[in-house]
Order: structure tokens, then sequence, then C-alpha cells
């Protein structure tokens, strides 16, 4: 083997297996994303059920409802829009009513958000940039202080 | 004063590593030795100024300083001592003067311990080193000076109540350890451009530094996912959030680097490759601190995030990373090319595991980046969650996985593969037994999980082939054996251990995603629940005050068998300062698996919710961690990778006092 | 002084580390490391290997004779790199004017420029137990709180710290303290009206249930409590329920029979009550607004200062926004009114007075009753609605 065919070799090599795995990078994207939306986002798009979409917004004050067990129903708003949203495993320890928070899960045919898992964050940082800068201007963002009495 | 000593200290810091980011590259373009030569005082310089003034910022922790912002912004008098010097660098002024404090320790390392060094490389290394040292001293001075002043306040806001752990004493420092390591390689590199003399003497000498950044990163990354384990209470111990990323890909590239600086250091090739990677491995770093800090990405780690913050360090890492590239391109023409690479040699199996390293950390980087680009482009926020990573990244691997054992065995130049795999015959069978047996107890279906503990066991026995080859233990009888072990190169004995703790921590992972069990319940007093093996009994409830928090807990006694073998106190405390809620899980440790208790709501009728995990095998994960820092330290103790080991023979005394 | 003292040493030490190499003479043989001595260890390191495997021999042989082709090519360049080491007294001046001039340049404009030079250390033990003279209540509250959150038992402290909240008018942390007191020292009837108290006050001057139920095991306990019995009344009439607050307040005439104003206040307030009661129009009874008259306004003077001064500024202001809500009701703004005037705030009364005035604007003789208010209390008499387009 000569150090032309030799070079030509691993050239091919190395292309093929970057190409793999951008390839593969690209495939999995399509799947493995899930789109973040507020409420009123949520209801503009054509969301099909089952999709994966993670869901931000605030919890609506009075709108937590506990169920059967451990199940719990509440509304999270943004505030132009609200959704329902189902939880069935342990709530976050910074859940709170009025508290901006990020669920992940799907639609559900019947219009409820059914969340697998559910984020609060007491830093405004976990909000979406420009969603805190939205509520902040409707004046429902409750800061610190709002939120901590 | 010893708060205004220590901002003028920080100064005094800046100002040295300006002249040494100016005098001593001055001294190679003149061929002048005095000035190279006081890159060696003026770091250590650097050194001592960034240590006090770190020393200030600590001790204004210490004392409660509130006329410090920094401190009041993330401290409070009734915090216990500890957090209180902890919380030094839990925020994002404070991390910063530690990531600076870092650079200054490497630097000053490379004047005390690189005394073997040419002394034009070791003066260009120590002034690219300034130049970071000056950038970043710069950044704190006039965007996140922790030394900023105000009337004094009565009380601090508390430290962000999840950082008030143990593990905030030793995650962050180890992990910059590693982060900021990574810088030495890319001096090496740029000095090495700079000077046009790129051969496999540079391979050696830029080795152990690599050695050195790699052991503390993995200990780091390690430690961090441990602490996200064990303090968060969600019972994850690894998230793909963008700051573990951010940490995970230069480790990626850096174990690339060790390796292929290998293949330079022995065949003198690969030389562009190798220079590349060193940029690319701080590069990342540096990616990684934008990623972190500028609010990009949101992450559970970000600090408040300030934009002219973001701004600035995309500036330093456009200039350093561009800058670099740029020299790169015009002095790689000059480098010579490489001998012939056989597929199957050990060069050949070391360019294989580069190859799939890069291709590894090229999907963590789309995964990382794409919700940034995507949104640029379309306005839509997307994130991208664990399974993507878990299926490109773990596909990606496992090649790399399977081709380790052949390895080490494979010879320079042109390697014998019938004949090694032969010698790994041994472990192919253990791999296949350990199949069949796993494939027995498990439920139908689950064909992922026996293969992927067969491969582990293949990668733990497969590690030590050479170990084994090279005693001789088939032949030879034990007393020859025993003696040619202790004889074997340290280097063998400690890529024998990586390798092998690639396999015990893929042995944990394995067992825990494929094993793990979850239970959600809602217990009243007296009530037990059945987990595995374990009956778990809630026994009652308690709640305490401490001194910045106050604290209730659930009483679990767990039974096995009939037997009470531990009592948990799953509990949440609560912080008033910052009004905010944390979770204690308690764990309990089975052999090398554990249970896993997280507490929930309590209602009024002394009902709690109880989240229960049995996690099997899971320590393996840290464990085969901590294989691999023990295998990285091994490695530099080795002679021959030791900084300027040939000049050993030649002065043994002076050498001897430098180790 | 001492400051200047010590930046001057720590500048000298800056300049020194790099002046001192500068003026050092470098010896020329150093210890470092070529090229070549890697090769050659190499070369041994390979010959060891050799030595230990021999099957091995043949395939580390090539690799070998590589090596040694380096050491060839490194001996060949090794001989043109004469290291050049020029007198070079250029540079080490120009290092020397960096080192002497630069440097403190820069660090002196920097730390003049971001530092606070002469502002001293204040640690919390050193503002702590400095003279508590020059505190102000807000940092003795602080310091209380410290104490307390290290002594939470020292119900002293909390009834002090009780007080002082009250008078802060900060009745939710009130509050807590009276609970604090009440789990160290237990509950008594007086401590529970406080509390109840508290609470209500914490809540716009509306009676909260759990206040009320304190109340009411307060009254229980002591009838002759006369808050617990005040608040009860308030509760009753902000219900609606007026016979029953008004049988009450019948009762709690009786309580303080010497005290000349709680007597006319109790009266008042019967008056009050009956008055609304006798209102012809019977839509209007659910809704009729339970603010404080004029003249409860001006003499509540059964309650301490503080009590007094948070309870008028509630009830107004909850009288206020149930205007807001239900503006057709002629005695609810009269009242309001002149609450405003009593309480010297002239221009809410003004503002309160218009809009009464548009709430009516079609009614003739309210307007003119409305008017003739204005000109009793000294206010300027609303504009008719011709000359108000």
């Amino acid at each position: 083997m000569n150090r032309r065919t030799n070079r030509l070799m691993w050239i091919a090599v190395v292309g093929c297996v970057m190409a793999l795995a951008i390839g593969l990078s690209m495939y999995a994207l399509r799947s493995g994303i899930s789109f973040a939306m507020s409420p009123s986002e949520l209801k503009a798009a054509s969301v099909e059920p089952g999709q994966r979409i993670r869901l931000f917004g605030l919890v609506e004050q009075g709108s937590v409802k506990k169920g059967e067990g451990l199940n719990v129903k509440f509304t999270l708003t943004d505030p132009e829009e609200a959704v329902v949203v189902e939880f069935n495993k342990i709530l976050p320890d910074l859940f709170r009513e009025g508290q901006g928070i990020i669920t992940e899960g799907s639609l559900a045919a019947d219009g409820v958000f059914r969340a697998d898992t559910v984020l609060a964050k007491h830093d405004e940082n976990y909000m979406p940039a420009d969603m805190a800068e939205k509520l902040k201007q409707q004046g429902v963002w409750k800061g610190e202080e709002g939120a901590g009495k | 004063m010893i708060v205004e000593l220590g901002h003028l200290a920080l100064v005094l810091a800046f100002a040295l590593a300006v002249v040494q980011s100016i005098v001593p590259i001055w001294g190679t373009f003149s061929g002048d030795r005095r000035l190279m030569a006081t890159a060696d005082t003026s770091s250590l310089g650097i050194l001592f100024f960034v240590t006090l003034s770190f020393g200030a910022l600590m001790w204004s922790y210490a004392v409660s300083d509130f006329s410090v912002v920094n401190v009041w912004q993330n401290s409070h008098s009734q915090m216990p001592f500890l957090f209180k010097l902890t919380g030094t660098w839990g925020n994002h002024e404070g991390s910063m003067l530690l990531w600076v404090f870092i650079l200054a320790l490497f630097a000053a390392a490379v004047s005390l311990f690189g005394s073997a060094l040419p002394p034009s490389l070791r003066a260009n290394v120590q002034g690219v080193q300034a130049w970071l040292l000056a950038t970043f001293l710069l950044f704190i001075l006039l965007t996140s000076n922790p030394f900023a002043r105000q009337e004094a306040a009565l009380e601090g806001q508390d430290l962000n109540p999840i950082l008030q752990d143990i593990g905030l004493a030793i995650h962050p420092p180890m992990l910059y350890l590693g982060y900021v390591g990574f810088s030495i390689t890319f001096a090496f590199a740029i000095a090495a451009l700079i000077d046009g003399k790129i051969d496999s003497a540079w391979a050696r000498w830029v080795r152990p530094w690599t050695f050195i950044a790699w052991t503390f990163l993995t200990a780091g990354i390690s430690m961090g996912s441990y602490w996200a384990y064990y303090e968060l209470g969600w019972g994850g111990w690894w998230f793909w959030d963008p700051v573990e990323n951010a940490s995970f890909l230069p480790w990626l590239s850096g174990t690339a680097l060790l390796h292929s600086a290998l293949v330079m250091e022995k065949r003198d090739a690969l030389k562009i490759w190798t220079v590349l990677l060193a940029i690319l491995t701080f590069s990342l770093s540096l990616l990684g601190t934008f990623l972190v800090r500028s609010g990009v990405l949101t992450s559970v780690h970000t600090f408040a995030s300030d934009p002219t913050r973001g701004l600035f360090i995309l500036a330093i890492l456009s200039a350093f990373v561009g800058g670099a590239l740029f020299l790169f391109i015009l002095r790689s023409s000059r480098l010579e090319a490489g001998g012939l690479f056989a597929p199957v040699s050990r060069e050949g199996a070391l360019v294989f595991n580069n190859l799939i390293l890069s291709a590894a950390a090229a999907t963590v980087l789309i995964g990382t980046l794409y919700p940034v680009v995507y949104e640029a482009f379309t306005d839509a926020k997307i994130s991208v969650g664990a399974p993507f990573f878990n299926l490109t990244f773990g596909l990606v691997m496992i090649p790399l996985l399977i081709a380790v054992p052949f390895g080490p065995l494979l010879a320079w130049k042109r390697g014998d593969l019938l004949g090694i795999s032969q010698r790994l015959m041994f472990a192919f069978l253990a791999a296949i037994l350990v199949i069949i047996l796993t494939g027995a107890f498990t439920q139908k279906g689950q064909w992922l999980a026996p293969l992927g503990v067969g491969l582990a066991v293949w990668l733990m026995v497969g590690s030590f082939a050479e170990v084994i080859q090279r005693a001789g233990l088939r032949k030879a009888t034990l007393a020859v054996a025993s003696r040619r072990l202790a004889g074997l190169p340290r280097s063998v004995w400690a890529t024998a251990l990586a390798h092998c703790g690639i396999g015990v921590t893929l042995l944990g992972i394995v067992c825990v995603t494929a094993f793990e069990t979850e239970t959600i319940t809602v217990l009243k007093p007296a009530e037990s629940v059945v987990v595995g093996e374990f009956s778990l009994r809630h026994e009652g409830y308690a709640s305490r005050t401490a001194d910045n928090y106050s604290e209730r807990s659930a009483r679990i006694s767990i039974f096995k068998s009939g037997e009470i073998v531990a009592v948990g106190t799953p509990s949440k405390r609560f912080f008033p300062a910052r009004q905010m809620p944390t979770s204690e899980a308690s764990i309990h440790t089975f052999g090398f698996s554990q249970l896993y208790l997280a507490l929930g709501d309590v209602e009024g009728d002394g009902n709690v919710t109880l989240r229960i995990w049995w996690k099997p095998m899971i320590l393996l994960i840290w464990l085969g961690t901590v294989i691999m820092v023990i295998a990285g330290v091994i490695s530099l103790s080795d002679r021959r990778l030791r900084i300027g080991a040939p000049a050993r023979r030649k002065s043994k005394g002076k050498a001897a006092s430098h180790a | 002084m001492l400051f200047w003292v010590i930046t001057i040493v720590m500048l000298a030490i800056a300049v020194l580390s790099i002046l001192l190499p500068l003026a050092r003479r470098v010896e020329q043989s150093s210890n470092a490391v070529q090229p070549m001595d890697i090769y050659v260890d190499q070369l041994n390191e390979l010959e060891a290997k050799v030595a230990s495997d021999k099957t091995a021999a043949e395939s580390l042989a090539q690799e070998k004779a590589e090596i040694s082709r380096r050491i060839l090519k490194q001996a060949r360049t090794q001989d043109q790199i004469t290291s050049s080491v020029a007198s070079g007294s250029i540079p080490s001046i120009g290092a020397s004017l960096i080192a002497l001039v630069g440097l403190p340049v820069i660090v002196l404009a920097t730390y003049l420029h971001t530092g606070s030079p002469g502002q001293p250390d204040q640690p919390l033990h050193a503002r702590a137990t400095a003279n508590l003279e020059n505190t102000s209540i807000d940092e003795m509250v602080v310091i209380a709180e410290r104490h307390l959150a290290k002594n939470p038992d020292d119900a002293q402290g909390w009834s002090v710290l009780a007080g002082v909240y009250g008078r802060m008018n900060r009745p939710m942390d009130r509050a807590r303290a009276l609970q604090e007191i009440i789990r160290i020292s237990g509950a008594t009837p007086e401590r529970l009206a406080d509390l109840g108290e508290a609470l209500t006050v914490a809540g716009d001057n509306i009676v909260p249930v759990r206040a009320r139920q304190l109340f009411e095991t307060a009254f229980k306990s002591n009838p002759q409590l006369a808050k617990a019995g005040f608040y009860l009344a308030i509760a009753q009439e902000q219900e609606g329920k007026l016979e029953e607050a008004l049988a009450r307040w019948t009762d709690l005439a009786a309580l303080r029979v010497s005290d000349p104003e709680w007597k006319s206040m109790v009266a008042r307030k019967q008056k009050e009550i009956r008055g609304k009661l006798g209102l012809p129009e019977p839509e209007t009874t659910p809704n009729t607004l339970a603010g404080p008259s004029a003249e409860q306004v001006e003499d509540a003077a059964n309650l301490s200062a503080a009590d007094r001064a948070e309870m008028i500024e509630g009830m107004v202001a909850n009288l206020a926004s149930r205007l807001e809500d239900n503006p057709q009701d002629l005695p609810g703004w009269t009242r309001l009114i002149r609450s405003y005037a009593v309480l010297g705030k002239m221009d809410k009364a003004q503002a309160a007075l218009k809009k009464a005035h548009l709430a009516f604007s079609n009614q003739d003789e309210i307007i003119l009753q409305l008017q003739q208010q204005a000109i009793q209390l000294g206010l300027k008499p609303p504009v008719s609605k011709e000359e108000n387009p």
C-alpha cells in the first residue's frame, strides 16, 4: 500500500464515520426534540396528540386540585390562554400557585396536557428569558418577594 | 482594609499578567534568555496575588462582611461556617475568581516543574497562559468584580440552598482543575505553533499536563454527577443538561488527545490532528464557560445571567479560538506528514479511538447547540432531551467499547489480529457466559440489558489481557509471573485500570437503566410498602429548626426479610431567607446498590407521599470513575511520563527535588 | 495609611518579580531536555522491552529503526540551533521600563477606577457589637430576629418583637411572633385575641375565618374580653348578620360601663346597624356596607392608638373598594366622604365626592344633597353636569 492510497483509505473511513454520526444525530433530532411553548402558542399551533412538548407558564392561583392518590391537576396560564395539566407524580419542592414552571409531556385528545415531568425553579433564569419578559410586561410575574408571601 | 487589599491584589495580578503576556514572548523572538526567565518569577507573583485576593474574598465570607455586594448577595449570617466558606465560589463572581486562581496555579506549575522544557517553549507557554490570565482577570474586573462595595447591609440574602452542601466544597474546584487544566495543553499547542517546532518530543512534554487535567476533570464530572444524584432528590445521576455536556465535551476530546499524543510521541505522526485537538479541547472548555455564564442555554446550573458578561465571554471565546485556529492554518502546512498507517496496528486502533470519540463529541455538541441554532433561525424554542443523547451517543460509542481491549495488545506498525483474538478469548467467553446468565434472569424482550452487561464484562476482563500477556501468567510459574507483574511499566497498569474503569461504569449504567424500580406511594402512619425484597414502614413524622432552615422529616424503617436493616429520614427543608424549600433524600447502600427515598407532600393527617427507587449496582458508575482517576494518578507516577524524566539520569538530586 | 504602605510593598513585589530575572545572569547550561534525550530514552525503553519479551523482538525491530532515523535527523538539525543569546540590552531595558512604569500605571489606574480605597471592612460581629445608640429600629429588629433564630424559646423576646412589629405595621410578622409566644407559653384568651387581631389587620381589616375562630375561643373562655367581642361583632356585621351583630353590641355595652367612650361607641354602632336594618330598599340589605361611621372614626378610643389607626384606615379602604363595585349607595358615599374629610385626606374626599357625583349624575335631588355635604365639610362642591360634558 503506498502513501497515497493509505491516506485515501483513512479519509474514506473518517468521512464514513462522521457521516454516520451526523446522520444519526439528524435522525434522532426528528424524534428526540420537544418544542417549548406557552399555552397560547400551544392553542395556536396544531399539535398532534402524543407529540412531546415542553409547556411553560404560571400556575394559576387556586387551580391546583389534588385527586386520587398522587393525581394532581392544575391550570397553566401565560395568562392569555390556559391549559389544564394533569400530573401523576410528586410535584417538585418549588411548585406553588403563581409560580412559573415548565412541564414536559403531551397533549391528550381531550385537550388536557398529560405531563410526565414538572420542573419548577425559583430562579427566574430558569424561565425562558422572553417568557419572563412577557409576563413582567403583563404584570403577572410575581418576583421573588411576591412569591414569598 | 482586607477587602480592599484583596481587590488591589487582583488588580496587581492583572497588571503582572499583562506584562507576562509581552515580555517572555519578546524574549523568545529576540533570543534574550533573561526576558524569557521573567515568566518564571512573574507567574509565581500572579499566583501569589490571586491567592491573596481569593483569600481576602473568603475572609469576607467567613466574617459575613455585607459591605461586599457579592457576600451580601450570596451569604447569610446564620449559615454554618463551612458553607460560608464554600459560598465563596457558589456564585458567578466567586467562581470566576476560582477559575482564574486555577489558571494561575497551572501557570505557576509550569514555572516550578517545567525546568526540563526547552527555554523558548517554556517562555511561550507561559506567555500564552498569561494572555488567558490577563483576559479573564480583565473580565472579572470589568464585569464581575467580587469586591464591589456598598453600604453594609444588615443581613445577607443567603446562598442558594441547593448549594449549601458539602458537594459544593469539592465539586467545582475539582471540575475547574480539569476544565482549566486543559489551558496548559492549549498553551503548549500555541507555543509550538509560534515556535514552529512540533515533534514527538513536544507530544511527550504535553502528555503529563493532559493527564493531570484529564484526571481532575474525570473526578470533577463524577463528583458532580454524584452530587446531583443525592442532593437534587430526583434520583437521576446524569441529565444531559447543557452544563453537564459542557464539561463532558472537553472530557471526550481530552481523552482523544491523550491517545493521539501517544501516537505522536511514538510514531511522530498525527501531528496536525494532535495540535488541533489540544486547541479544540480548551476551546470546548471556553465554550462551556460561555454557555453557562451567558444564559444562552437555560440550565439548572446557571447563575444570574447578564448580557454584557455573555458578550464579553463570547469575545474572549472568538478571539482565542479564532486566533488559535488562524495560527494553526498558517503553520499547519509546514508540518511534515507522518508515516504509513496500517488499519490493524496500535496507531490504527488509536486513530479509530480518536475518530469515534470525535464523532461522539460531535453528536453531544450538536444536541447541546441545536436549540440555540434552531431558535436563531425559526424563533421557535425546542429542547433536546435525554432520548436524543442516549440514542446517538450510545450507538456511536458501542464500536469503540468493543474495540478497547484490542488496542493495547496491538503492536505498532503492524498488528496480528488473529493472535490477539486468541489472547482475548477468555474475556470473550466470560462475556458470553454473563450474557446467558443475565438473559436467564431478565424478562423476555429485554435483550438489550444482557448485551450491555456482557459488553461491560468484556471491557473489564479484556482490559487486563495485556497485563496477563506481559506477565506470561499462562506459562510461567507464579513466582516468575508475580516478579514480572511488579516489573511492568506503570503505564501498562494505568491503561488496564482506566479501560477497566470504563467497563465498571458501563456495568453500573446498564444495571441502573435496565433494572431500576420506582415506587410512588402514599403511606399512612404505621403503614408499610413492599419494594423488591424490602419492606418500608412509616414510623412517624418530625419537625425541627436549624440555624437557617426548618426541616420536616418522615421516619421510615426499612426491613429485609423481617429484620430491620436501616432507618431512613427523608426530609424537606425550608430556607426562609430565600423562601425556598429543598428535598433531602435518604439513601441506603446495600452492596453496590442503593435504596433512595425522597419525601413528597405531607398531608394533615400524617400521611406522607414517598418516592422510592431501587437503584441496583448504581455505585459502580462512580466506582468506575474512581478507578479511572486512580489510573490517571498511576500513569502520572510513571517514570516515562514524569516531566523531564530523561534529565533525571544527568542530575538525579536536582530533579528529585522538583518532584 | 497602613493601606497605602501595604499597597507600595505589594507593588514592589510585583515590579521586582520582573526586574530580578532581568538583572540576573542566566547560566547557559540549564537542565532543559532536548528532543534528543527523549529519543534516546525511547530507544532504551524499547531495548528493555525486547530484553523482557523475546517473542516480540521481530515486530519491535521496525520500531527501533524508526527511532534511530529520528535520532539521526535530530542530530543533523541540532548543530544548526546554536542558542544565540545576544547581549540584548534593548529588550531588557524595554522590559525593565514596562515593569517600572507600565505596571504601576496599570495597577493604579485600574484600582482607582474599580476599587473603593479607604472603605473599611465591616464584618458582622463588629457591627453587631457596635453601640446600640446609633442603631435604627430596623437594625434592632434584625438583631432581635437573629437572637430569636438562635433562641427560639425566648417568649419575652418574642413579645417585645410582636409589639415592635405592630407599631411598624407588619401584621403578618406580628402574627408569627404571637404564634411563637402561644407555642412557648400556651394560649391565653388575650393572646388568642391579639393573634386574631393581627390576622385581621393583615387581611385588610376583614376578619378572616381563622381569626374569627380565635376570637370565638377567646371570648368563650373570657366573656369579659372586650377586644374579642368587638371583633366578633365587626365580623358579624361584615358577614351581613346585622341582627346578630346588633345583639352582640347590646351585650358588649355592659362590659365597660364605666368607660364613657366605649359606651358612646357601642351606642353609635347600634344606631348605625338599626339604621341599616330600617332601610326601605330590601335589595340593599345584603350588600349593606359596613364602613365606619363618622363618629366612630372620630373617637374609636377604646382601642390602642396603633390599632385604631389601622382599623380606621382598613375600614375606610374597605368601604371605598366596595363602593367601586356598588356605586348606587348614597349613604355609603356620604360616609366615605365624611371619613376622608375627618382623617384630613381632603384630596381623597374630593375624589370620592366626584365619583359619587358621577354615580348619581341623573338624580338632581341627590346631587343637591352631595353639594350641601361638600360645603359643610369645606370641600369644593361638585360641578353640575351641564358644565361637565
